[in-house]
């Protein structure tokens, strides 16, 4: 008796106090703040960039950007919550688009590619590989050869069973068939770049110049390749694999990371977005926290976010079936 | 049978050796390249844990027990009152956060299905323990929520369902 | 040299710095006592705030909120039963216990000047031998971190005695649950019926809150229901006294060098480093009986290895820019965005800076020693507040803590089930610590395992190759032996 007594109560409540909220929000867009699914741990580089991008909009355009960090599951649960999500411009996810494109090929998450439409893009990180500074090895092919002649006495490591960077090297070594040259896997980069540093049982580390500038900097590591299409300018004696191994488009491999929204986003509110992220990325103090946290500020509109995306899943798919992973 | 619990409990940790063996039966074999595959480390936990259960099965035959735990019966069905709302919560929790999200036309803050279901839990679950007092009741629910609310949902900007 | 250190010292004491760092270890303390919030959130969420700051400012804050974190999950393992961290959650061996004995009090006192003392002598290894102990670690590879976890899952030998069979049953359990997920060698999915939440296995922390704090909910509010009340109304008169941390002193010592060397090893975790401490503390205990009903030593023991953590876990980060543990790893991104490049060269290019931090942490444990003792005096009204209100209170609390670390609503489910499941496990007397132990430890074991197989070749020599892997996985070995081998007696002489 007490208990329905106090539960028509509160009803009476709730129900009084709804009555003030408003129901449509007819006001120029954005004026709430809008949500920003990250599929990365907190303090992760992604989620960096997205603070540093929401510190910018609520200073410079008074909008709230929420990052919320929704790790795990290989980037599932975060995208699903995009999809899922209230088209209305108000939710956006911010994944890397290489974990994206693979998970849904591999294992069926209740979403794919034609969940989303492209916003923008962000950053872009560049695949690059390194070995310890005292083991000679000046290229990744001389080290592919050593490995050849070889088999199994050299490794390279990379940060997850089914990381972009083991599915690079698989494409790479398609090129030497029948060689011995596994593949070690480790839980983050930092691990690959422990691992190479303690010099004992890991040949090579393969990950992103963000994580491996530091050592190359303090002269641990040399970085023997690296998968832009020209040599980077703060890495003046790194060869590319364009230049080792020969034009072909799969030698050249961006790391995209970007902003993506449910399908039925209207594209008027995805404009308003893009060209907000154009004005931030290029402004001059946010490039400067962007370089000191070593990332770059690489801004694609709209249509040419979505053809990256699109290529991005046609390559991660093909190179899983030829792998034998999915 | 002279401790049902120790025996009930060897069933019990029997019954989820069966079923993780059944989930990791679909894992492909450990190829040539290495000894261990995904299903080798299971299958030694699921081997030594149904070797356990087996023993105490046996021991629950054979020693009586120390203390008995499940003396007050209708203790316990008391807590099974609370411990179903609590179940209750969570799922009002969940489904009433989705629902709210898939009303395309009509905005409602995210944090409402928190607000709206936790001031409920707490309005039962007080009187079901034996607070009597209703006024105090509202205001412990209203301040508890409001406070969980402003604390997460707006300091720390938690998106709250 | 000596100006250096003393320009970074005096940017630590700065105004703004101890303002830093105070607001650090306070909101620290507060995100530790609540079940659900974690240190590592509460380090990320600062992050953002600390952006214009200077750099030993933004890392007073930083470090104060590591340290006050760490510390703060003690308070409610002891005063509610209920850790509010995973740190804490060897605290709850023993501090329950006490505060059910009505000495609250001194148990509290004693886990804020363990953490303390766990923190400076963690704090004095960073300052002196950092770059030593580094090189050390370094030579940690996978066979070792194997030989590491398996020693730790022989704690579990240690942790249940009188309950061998049970505890092994939770620790079996435990590494069963924790092969749900990703595996981490060839990328399969393993165990997760299907289900994309499950893709990178349970999540600890809403595990945490369920087993430990919600189980813990139930069960004290059967004590409601029967009108029993919480003892300890009267907080406890008695607190601690000089006397009780002078015979704790080698434990004390003891219990910080595993911390601060178990912080040290990247990528093994606060809760290995408190567990293991309480282990070798009953072990070298002159009452050992009395461990589990209410022991000051188990306290001091958990709690300074605890903090011993967040110094040695600062070593390899600053020496060789390697995280020790996830929330340093945090901290690695906010080195990076203040432009400070971690590893030797930073030692060399920014002295002071460096210093600066070295004294910049000490402050934070000077100031979670105070401001703990403050915290304490007025956290235990908290048991004041009958349990028939308490416990809902606190169990919303566990629902917003648990689904706030990953925004999921699956994690609810989690925290409902391991709920149940840690009410019953405890209702049938099967010890709850070796299931979480398992669970955490269990990952690292099985992928050093075959990522050491990988390395080289299936060739099992890279295993007793190493004198460390080797000595380590003999001791334990003999420390899995001598219990089971006791209780196998036990149980022909009956």
């Amino acid at each position: 008796m007490k208990i329905a007594r106090n539960l028509l109560f509160s009803i009476l409540c709730v129900s009084m106090l709804s009555i003030g909220v408003p129901s449509v929000a007819k006001a120029a867009y954005p004026d709430r703040p809008i949500n920003i699914i990250i599929p990365f741990g907190p303090g992760g580089a992604v989620d960096i960039a997205a603070r540093i991008l929401a510190e910018h909009f609520q200073t410079k355009y008074d909008i709230t950007l929420n990052v919320v960090c929704k790790a795990g599951g290989a980037g599932a649960p975060a995208m699903l919550d995009v999809a899922k999500a209230r088209p209305d411009g108000y939710t956006y996810g911010f994944p890397a688009l290489a974990t994206f494109s693979a998970t849904p090929q591999i294992k069926k998450t209740g979403y794919n590619l034609e969940s989303f439409k492209s916003v923008a893009q962000i950053t872009n990180m560049w695949l690059s590989i390194s070995v310890s500074a005292d083991s000679g090895i000046t290229s990744v092919k001389q080290l592919i050869e050593m490995a050849k002649k070889e088999p199994g006495k050299y490794n390279f490591a990379t940060h997850g069973a089914l990381s972009t960077q083991r599915i690079f090297m698989g494409n790479i070594l398609q090129a030497y068939p029948g060689i011995n040259f596994p593949h070690i896997a480790f839980t983050s980069g930092h691990d690959v770049s422990t691992s190479l540093l303690a010099g004992k049982h890991i040949t090579a580390g393969f990950g992103v110049t963000t994580n491996q500038k530091p050592y190359v900097l303090s002269g641990d590591f040399t970085m023997i390749g690296v998968s832009s299409p020209e040599r980077l300018p703060e890495f003046p004696d790194v060869p590319t694999f364009v230049e080792q191994f020969g034009e072909d488009k799969k030698y050249v491999f961006a790391s995209s990371h970007g902003l993506i929204a449910p399908r039925r986003t209207p594209d008027a509110n995805i404009a308003i977005m893009s060209n907000l992220l154009k004005e931030a990325l290029a402004d001059p103090s946010v490039q400067e926290k962007f370089t000191k946290a070593g990332l770059s500020t690489d801004y694609l509109p709209t249509e040419e976010f979505q053809t990256v995306m699109n290529d991005m899943w046609v390559y991660i798919g093909n190179s899983l079936d030829e792998l034998g992973l999915n | 049978m002279k401790n049902p619990t120790d025996v009930l409990s060897g069933i019990f940790v029997l019954i989820i050796c069966g079923i993780g063996a059944y989930s990791i039966s679909s894992l492909p074999e450990p190829t040539s390249l290495d000894l261990y595959g995904p299903a080798s480390f299971p299958k030694m936990i699921i081997a030594l844990l149904a070797f356990c259960g087996i023993l105490l099965i046996i021991k629950g035959i054979k020693t009586p027990p120390s203390k008995d735990y499940w003396k007050n019966p209708h203790v316990i069905r008391h807590l099974c009152y609370f411990i179903g709302l609590f179940y209750a919560y969570l799922a009002s929790l969940t489904y009433l956060g989705e629902f709210f999200i898939t009303l395309q036309d009509i905005y409602i803050p995210s944090g409402t299905a928190f607000c709206i279901t936790t001031t409920l839990f707490l309005l039962i679950a007080l009187p079901l323990l034996g607070r009597k007092k209703t006024l105090e009741n509202i205001i412990v629910s209203v301040t508890t929520t409001a406070c969980l609310f402003g604390v997460f949902g707006v300091f720390f900007k938690v998106l709250l369902p | 040299m000596l100006d250096v250190i003393f320009q970074g010292i005096m940017n630590a004491i700065s105004f703004d710095s101890l303002l830093a760092n105070a607001i650090g270890v306070t909101l620290g303390i507060i995100f530790g006592a609540l079940p659900g919030l974690t240190a590592a959130m509460g380090v990320a969420l600062l992050i953002p705030l600390t952006f214009g700051m200077p750099p030993v400012e933004a890392f007073s804050a930083l470090l104060g909120m590591y340290v006050g974190a760490v510390y703060g999950g003690c308070i409610t393992a002891i005063l509610v039963g209920t850790p509010g961290t995973v740190a804490a959650a060897a605290t709850m061996l023993e501090g329950p216990a006490l505060t059910a004995r009505g000495e609250s009090r001194r148990a509290l006192e004693m886990a804020t000047v363990a953490s303390f003392i766990g923190g400076i002598i963690s704090a004095i290894a960073l300052i002196t031998v950092a770059p030593l102990l580094a090189q050390a670690a370094m030579a940690f590879s996978a066979p070792e971190y194997f030989a590491v976890a398996v020693f730790g899952l022989t704690i579990v030998a240690s942790l249940s005695s009188g309950q061998v069979l049970k505890g092994f049953i939770a620790a079996l359990t435990g590494l069963l649950v924790a092969t749900i997920g990703l595996d981490p060698v060839t990328g399969d999915m393993r165990n997760t019926f299907d289900n994309p939440n499950l893709f990178n296995g349970l999540s600890l922390v809403p595990v945490l809150v369920g087993l430990f704090a919600v189980s813990q909910v139930f069960i004290t509010i059967e004590d409601v229901i029967k009108g029993v009340v919480l003892k300890g109304g009267n907080l406890a008169s008695k607190g601690l006294s000089l006397r009780d941390i002078y015979a704790n002193t080698i434990n004390l010592i003891r219990s910080s060098a595993i911390g601060t060397f178990i912080g040290i090893i990247p990528a093994t975790g606060v809760s290995a480093a408190a567990f293991l401490a309480y282990a070798e503390a009953k072990r070298y205990s002159k009452t050992p009986e009395q461990y589990g009903k209410g022991c000051l030593e188990g306290i001091a023991a958990t709690e300074s290895s605890n903090n011993a953590v967040c110094g040695g876990a600062l070593i390899p980060l600053l020496t060789l820019g390697v995280p020790g543990d996830i929330i340093t790893a945090i901290m690695l991104g906010a080195l990076m965005i203040q432009g400070l490049t971690p590893g030797p060269l930073l030692f060399v290019e920014h002295p002071a800076t460096v210093y600066g931090l070295f004294a910049a942490f000490i402050i934070s444990n000077v100031l979670m020693l105070i401001l703990g003792l403050i915290a304490v005096r007025g956290a235990g009204k908290i048991i004041a507040i009958p349990g028939s209100l308490l416990m809902p209170i606190v169990i919303t609390l566990c629902v917003v803590g648990g689904y706030a670390i990953n925004n999921s609503t699956f994690d609810l489910l989690i925290v409902a089930i391991f709920g149940t499941l840690g009410y019953i496990m405890t209702k049938c007397e099967i010890p709850q610590p070796p299931f979480l132990l398992a669970m955490i430890l269990a990952p690292i074991a099985e992928t050093n395992f075959r990522r050491a197989l990988s390395i080289s070749q299936n060739d099992f020599s890279i295993f007793y190759t190493s004198p460390i892997t080797m000595v380590i996985l003999t001791v334990s070995l003999v420390i899995l032996i001598k219990p089971i081998y006791t209780s196998i007696k036990g149980m022909i002489k009956q």
